[in-house]
């Protein structure tokens, strides 16, 4: 029952799962030993005295949320007899509008709740990803930030060309640092598009997942972009209605993964160099091909889609553990070091 | 007779679309070498700086230093960008002075006075990015080039070239020498 409210509440409450999404390489990466051998003796000491109190905090969580649970559930019986027995019987003597609005309440107040009730939930994973993952960033170096809302909005990447159309946006999980000599922005970011029926209006996911935000030394001249092959339909039809002009590269392999558009022939040339595409590709292999990249001013950013929720806490059903939950983080995050040292995004014969 | 005369606006739309589509790629491939020549002018205004500081410390490279300014002088003349001979003798000349320059390049490595000149480190950093741009071009000029000739030697844009005085155009290659097998005990001793 308890589970079931958490459920209904929050989803992201849910325990962590081993992930059945294709693009989550956290679980199979393995650190070198010398940094996991560094982060124990750093969890040791920054990160372990904490969880005596957050040991505390999700035990009267828990109590918290079984005595809501407790509450939901006797509503909820309560409404199952008033409804089974009184309301919805003819002999009731109710009229038919009178039952549906009985209907609709019962619904609203038990979804009410159950919102309540898993309050504690979310509270808690709240308060673990406010006071402990910055600390557990804080290990990749003190030039590492965590917060959980993120400055990020659609308003700063729309210019870069890979949104597609939303009308809602939600980014959440901002990290930024430097990793090298290269500064990198993270955020989470579900969007979702309204869709109009002739009856309803119901929201459509449209993506979600990360989108890295890289900036470098130097500049580039207009802006080019790096989008996933869409087939020969597909790509017909792009580039009918794309303002920036199709570029047709020399490698095979490459062109069968993406698609590159830009507003200037030399400058795609010059920064997708044979190599380049090489180390694209390699990267585009650790994604399932569906990154996508766009190169604009100084800036590159790397769309990549998944379906579960990142940089997330594990379920407050589990004894506190946060090593595994700082593991977790620690390898999202070497992941995506990788990117920058597989696209030599660090050295000045990158791009 | 509406049919025929129908059939016959038909062809003649569709040879002028081939036609259209032919001039379209062949301008193409000049706005391609055009972009080639941008970047060679400024590797061309950058060399006289390269040239004065290595003449200071270089003595001995007189004769690198004199065949780079020739080669400049010769890379830097007009040519008629639709004549396929003085195209492939104007991209012959760059990539000529561009193998000449790699070689006092490598001379630079021998001065170690002259590799920490200051002026001359942010020069070498300045032709490294015009290098890398002309290599940018070429592809893009090759790219626009392999279009355009493959539309005027397949039938009919053969025919339909001739009609337009379109003619094909080199490609810009590499030189024999940078494609020999390179032997590192040259190199090491």
């Amino acid at each position: 029952m308890l589970r079931f409210i958490l459920f209904l509440s929050n989803i992201r409450s849910l325990p962590f799962l081993f992930s059945r999404d294709p693009l989550d390489r956290s679980g199979h990466y393995e650190l070198p030993s010398d940094k996991e051998q560094q982060f124990a003796a750093y969890y040791k000491s920054h990160i372990q005295p904490a969880i005596i109190e957050f040991e505390a905090l999700r035990l009267q969580a828990l109590k918290t949320i079984a005595f809501r649970s407790t509450l939901f559930a006797v509503v909820l019986i309560v409404s199952a007899i008033m409804q089974l027995f009184w309301i919805i019987p003819d002999n009731g003597g109710f009229s038919t509008e009178t039952q549906k609005f009985s209907l609709f309440a019962m619904a609203a107040a038990l979804m009410g709740i159950g919102y309540w009730a898993g309050a504690p939930a979310r509270n808690y994973g709240l308060s673990v990803k406010k006071q402990i993952f910055p600390i557990v960033f804080r290990f990749l170096g003190d030039r590492f930030h965590y917060q959980t809302d993120s400055p990020i909005q659609s308003q700063t990447l729309i210019p870069f060309g890979l949104l597609p159309p939303h009308d809602i946006s939600h980014y959440e999980d901002y990290i930024a640092g430097i990793h090298g000599e290269t500064i990198l922005s993270v955020t989470e970011a579900t969007l979702k598009r309204r869709v109009r029926t002739q009856k309803t209006t119901r929201e459509v996911q449209v993506f979600h997942g990360l989108f890295i935000l890289f900036e470098i030394k130097k500049p580039f001249l207009g802006k080019t972009l790096i989008k996933k092959d869409s087939g020969s339909l597909g790509n017909w039809l792009t580039d009918k209605f794309n303002k920036l002009e199709s570029i047709k590269l020399e490698d095979p392999r490459f062109e069968k993964i993406f698609e590159v558009y830009s507003t200037d022939q030399i400058e795609a040339r010059y920064i997708l160099t044979p190599s380049f595409m090489e180390r694209l590709i390699d990267l585009s292999s650790l994604f399932k091909n569906k990154i996508e990249c766009s190169f604009l001013d100084r800036q590159i950013l790397l769309k990549i889609p998944c379906s579960q929720n990142k940089f997330e806490v594990s379920s407050i059903f589990q004894t506190i553990n946060f090593e595994n939950d700082a593991l977790h983080i620690i390898k999202e995050m070497h992941i995506i070091f990788d990117i920058i040292d597989t696209l030599k995004l660090n050295h000045d014969t990158g791009i | 007779m509406n049919t025929i005369i129908l059939v016959l606006l038909g062809i003649i739309a569709l040879i002028y679309a081939w036609y259209a589509s032919i001039v379209k790629k062949r301008n193409k491939a000049l706005e391609a070498l055009s972009s080639i020549d941008v970047y060679l002018k400024q590797r061309f205004d950058l060399l006289p700086n390269i040239l004065v500081i290595a003449q200071k410390y270089m003595q001995h490279e007189r004769g690198l230093l004199e065949e780079v300014t020739a080669l400049r002088a010769h890379a830097n003349q007009n040519y008629d960008p639709k004549n396929s001979a003085e195209v492939t003798d104007h991209l012959a000349a760059a990539q000529n002075l561009a193998a000449k320059f790699g070689q006092l390049m490598v001379a630079v490595e021998n001065y170690p006075d002259l590799k920490a000149n200051q002026t001359m480190i942010e020069a070498m950093n300045t032709n490294n990015e015009v290098e890398s741009h002309i290599a940018a071009a070429r592809r893009f000029y090759n790219a626009s080039v392999t279009v355009l000739n493959n539309s005027i030697q397949i039938f009919p844009g053969n025919y339909i070239a001739k009609l337009a005085g379109v003619t094909t155009m080199p490609f810009y290659e590499a030189d024999l020498a940078s494609k020999e097998t390179i032997k590192a005990s040259q190199f090491l001793s």
